[in-house]
């Protein structure tokens, strides 16, 4: 099954109060500066819109966004045109670019020790719903895919997946690892 | 879960045929394009006519504050238009006739805006939705699920009849004639494709009205119009409507005319197709800035213009539809999902009494009101979408609609159910207070997202909305019923026009620099359909625009008379006290001074409109091109003193003269020392930058050059009112495109001529 249309979103363990208006120009800052893997576009904000898509970054294979949804604060990259690869590739490609970024944003000097993304809970989700309609058969496709990823990323057994069950919402799981390693120890192994 | 299956396979039976075997086609289209077997140019109409509009930075190049970047777009070399690549993020604009919505289309769109765009729909000023950031190979696939909810995007963009508005409370309002939903949808569905309307130079808006006085419908503003009255034929009560035709913004508002009074119901399909007809045949096609129907209209007149579609209709082939599709629509009547009830006194929930003040409409219907739902600037993300569309099913049957204000109208709810009704759009983060008051701020998309766009609208709207809404308790009521609008261009799409406080964004420089500015247009009239456009008054830099709206609205309050509303009150006090009241607002300081003066709201990049860097001489210096363009400014201002005066021969004298120093200004930009008298100064203009392409290159549009020799070459000798105030405007325009133009132009001597 494709799903290489993966949204990836790291909560905010630190850092929900910080207005979103002061990521614009670290957004700005990193088209550039060619921060980022892959090619950058533009900047969009919704800071108008509450519980919203927040502040993005526009890229052409993924948008980056300090992400309101729920009204939990996180950072998300919603994978959009890949390359054709395996799922499990699809993954490690959505982790690693989303890791790495919410790990830069946290060193930006404005943020430095006022932000903090916990690498151990985090949501996974498939955003098309012609390849992962909302139901239990969809849920086990994904999870056939995501759990010997993660089992690669975090070890086996450490690691809580609880399923999404609204059929309205996007098919996929929220994740609460026993630990919160190093973004650096985990950017390692996604290499 | 699906294996290897496609929205096209899927949804195969849940299509109407037709619209299924269109998307096919242009899913054709695109994969003809991607083998090079299309002119790129053919392929641009082709899909926007299917809603697929080009995004800002398509052309490949972006400031990204420090520099202009060229974008890699992956596919180099691969265009969906002319210097449009193939990649580049582009907008899906997609037609609610009428604004209506039902709970499964609400639903999609949601779907929509999650899985392709940026996770926000956003509703348009003219009933539509738009996602923004889609990529061109996910249009056929959006279209087919839009499609499986009845919904089409045909014709949503493009020279063709674009989506019929309808003024939202239809049916339910207190001042309408008669319900006019089902002519709103009848027109629709007649003019949709049809063979008529496939030849036009431009695009076709028609809109509807069920009254003269409110400004729901906006009849005046659109290229056709209907506003609905009853009238007593042969002693009896009959249904017909007072249809105008050649109404537009764009950078030259211009008034719809009466084209006839108290028509027939069933006489308004054929007569929409006998204007089409004249539109297709006579419209201007070349000049693409001339070419929408007002133009038409205007040089024709209106009477030899009445006589064309009269004669036509006479000759148009019967069709059975003209008298069947009116009455086929009417038979969907609304219906409630609650029985009509009252409200019951007693503690309601914390807001509700001061958001029912501004956000509840009492239907004309007893025991029944229409729930406006403020949307800041008409952003609704996925789940609100979502939510929206449970509300829809729970306290009303479908009956939701959009406005033209980018809101959303719930009708028929029923009044006991407000305060639960209220709570459930607090969930959403929906109910907010303040609908139809100054801070409801309409905007159009601006710089976030239009190739057109000069300054931030949504971050002027976004800004001056965060400031009124904190302060609106302590407003008086007179400023409160203000309305106000932002455009991020002259093209008046925020509909500035028609509002007491107007913007479009222009720019400005200081040394080397550019500033974003907004020109602020005020006096202009929302009620009777957009009956008045207001009128220039000074560019003002965007960061001080809240300054500059502080000190007029101070100013009204203060000095107002009695019962004197702001038309009036601008009226009395004149255009040159506005402009003392703003002058110290429009002197620019160096960009040392003051640098947060050279970003725009919401956008810390350093502004610019045509990567220029900074230099190293220009500094303070005022250039004979400054010069000039600083007396075009006067003279322009000037004439619309003459205007106020009623004085029209002198207006079109002034502004005459303004456009003869902002082409002397072009020159000048290239031969400091040049001379010359008007004939000269038109004709070097004419012959060296115009005919060689090099003034339209820089300013992207014809039409603007355009203004300049209507007025040289046929001088108006006896203007009327409306040929004075279009004259006036054009002067206006015509110097902020020669602005635009010594922005961007190379230096380098006066072109040779051609």
């Amino acid at each position: 099954m494709d799903f290489h249309k993966i949204n990836v979103k790291f909560f905010a363990e630190k850092g929900s109060e910080l207005s979103l208006h002061s990521f614009i120009p670290v957004f700005h800052r990193w088209i550039q500066e060619d921060k980022l893997e892959g090619f950058l576009v533009d900047v969009t904000e919704y800071t108008h819109v509450q519980e919203g898509p927040g502040v993005l970054i526009i890229a052409q294979e993924a948008n980056y966004s300090v992400d309101e949804a729920e009204g939990k604060r996180g950072f998300m990259l919603a994978q959009k045109r890949v390359p054709e690869k395996k799922a499990e590739e699809h993954f490690k490609t959505a982790f690693r670019r989303c890791l790495q970024a919410a790990s830069f944003l946290e060193n930006e000097k404005e943020f430095a020790g006022k932000l903090k993304f916990a690498t151990g809970h985090f949501e996974v989700t498939i955003n098309d719903r012609l390849a992962a309609p909302a139901g239990s058969a969809s849920q086990a496709a994904i999870e056939k895919v995501l759990k010997p990823f993660l089992d690669g990323l975090y070890g086996s057994g450490s690691y809580q997946l609880t399923g999404e069950k609204d059929a309205k919402k996007l098919a996929g799981f929220v994740v609460k690892v026993n630990t919160n390693p190093e973004a650096s120890a985990l950017l390692a192994k996604l290499k | 879960m699906s294996e290897n299956i496609s929205w096209k396979a899927k949804l195969q039976d849940k299509m109407p045929q037709d619209w299924a075997k269109e998307i096919d086609e242009f899913e054709a289209n695109i994969e003809l394009n991607k083998q090079g077997k299309m002119e790129a140019r053919v392929f641009a109409e082709t899909r926007l006519r299917r809603g697929a509009y080009g995004q800002r930075y398509d052309n490949g190049h972006r400031n990204d504050g420090k520099q202009i970047r060229q974008l890699k777009y992956p596919n180099q070399g691969m265009f969906k238009g002319p210097d449009t690549h193939w990649d580049a993020p582009g907008m899906e604009r997609i037609k609610f006739p009428w604004g209506g919505i039902t709970a499964d289309q609400l639903e999609v769109m949601a779907d929509l805006a999650e899985e392709y765009s940026d996770g926000i729909g956003h509703i348009t000023t003219r009933q539509d939705f738009q996602l923004h950031f889609i990529h061109i190979e996910d249009t056929p696939d959006i279209m087919r699920r839009l499609a499986a909810v009845g919904i089409t995007t045909r014709e949503a963009c493009g020279n063709s009849v674009r989506n019929v508005t309808a003024c939202p409370l239809a049916g339910v309002c207190n001042t309408q004639a008669f319900d006019v939903t089902p002519h709103s949808k009848a027109i629709f569905q007649f003019m949709l494709g049809h063979p008529d309307a496939q030849d036009f130079g431009r695009k076709f808006k028609i809109a509807f009205s069920g009254c003269p006085g409110e400004g729901c419908g906006l009849v005046n503003m659109h290229d056709m119009g209907f506003i609905a009255k009853k009238v007593m034929v042969n002693g009896k009560e009959t249904r017909a409507f007072d249809v105008y035709v050649g109404g537009g913004l764009g950078p030259v508002p211009y008034n719809a005319k009466l084209l006839f009074e108290n028509h027939p119901e069933d006489e308004i399909l054929p007569a929409t197709q006998a204007v089409a007809r004249v539109y297709g045949r006579l419209g201007e096609k070349k000049i693409r800035g001339m070419a929408r129907i007002k133009f038409l209209v205007a040089k024709l007149g209106i009477e030899e213009f009445r006589k064309l579609v009269v004669e036509e209709r006479k000759i148009l082939p019967h069709d059975p539809r003209w008298t069947t599709l009116i009455p086929e629509c009417a038979k969907e009547q609304e219906t409630a999902a609650h029985k009509p009830s009252e409200l019951k006194d007693g503690k309601y929930p914390e807001g509700f009494v001061k958001w029912a003040k501004t956000n509840a409409y009492k239907q004309i219907q007893p025991g029944y009101t229409t729930v406006y739902v403020k949307v800041p600037l008409g952003d609704l993300t996925s789940k609100q979408l979502r939510g929206l569309a449970e509300l829809s099913r729970t306290f009303v049957k479908d009956t939701v609609r959009t406005s033209v204000e980018q809101n959303l109208l719930f009708r028929w709810v029923s009044n006991a159910d407000l305060p639960a009704f209220y709570e459930a759009l607090g969930k959403l983060g929906l109910n907010e207070a303040n609908a139809n008051t100054i801070s409801d701020i309409t905007s159009c998309p601006g710089t976030d997202t239009c190739k057109l766009g000069i300054s931030a609208s949504r971050g002027l709207a976004r800004e001056l909305s965060r400031q009124l809404d904190k302060e609106m308790e302590s407003l008086p009521q007179e400023v409160k019923d203000l309305k106000l609008k932002v455009s991020g261009c002259p093209n008046s799409c925020g509909q500035h026009p028609m509002s007491d406080l107007g913007f479009y964004g222009v720019s400005r420089k200081s040394g080397s620099y550019a500033v974003p500015h907004f020109q602020m247009v005020i006096g202009g009239e929302w009620t009777n359909n957009g009956g008045t456009y207001g009128m220039a008054v000074a560019a003002v830099p965007s960061k001080r625009i809240p300054q500059a709206m502080r000190r007029l609205t101070d100013k009204y309050v203060k000095e107002r008379q009695k019962d004197e509303n702001f038309q009036k009150f601008i009226a009395r006090i004149g255009k040159v006290e506005i402009k003392n009241v703003l002058q110290d607002l429009t002197v620019l300081p160096t960009h040392d001074a003051e640098p947060e003066l050279f970003t725009d709201w919401g956008d810390p990049r350093e502004y610019t409109i045509a990567d220029i860097g900074k230099g190293e001489c220009a500094g303070e210096i005022v250039t004979p091109a400054e010069f000039s363009t600083t007396a075009a400014e006067s003279k322009v201002f000037e004439a619309q003193l003459k205007l106020d005066a009623k004085d029209y021969k002198g207006a079109v004298a002034l502004s005459y003269d303004s456009m003869v120093h902002a082409a002397e200004a072009v020159i000048r930009n290239h031969n400091r020392e040049y001379v010359g008298d008007a004939d000269t100064t038109v004709d070097i203009f004419r012959k060296s930058f115009f005919n060689t392409g090099v003034f339209v290159k820089h300013v992207n549009n014809t039409q603007f050059a355009a203004f300049l020799f209507k007025a040289h070459d046929n001088k108006l000798a006896n203007p009327n009112p409306d040929e004075a105030h279009r004259q006036v405007e054009e002067a206006q325009l015509y110097l902020e495109a020669v602005y635009s133009y010594m922005n961007n132009a190379e230096p380098g001597p006066v072109p040779a001529a051609k």
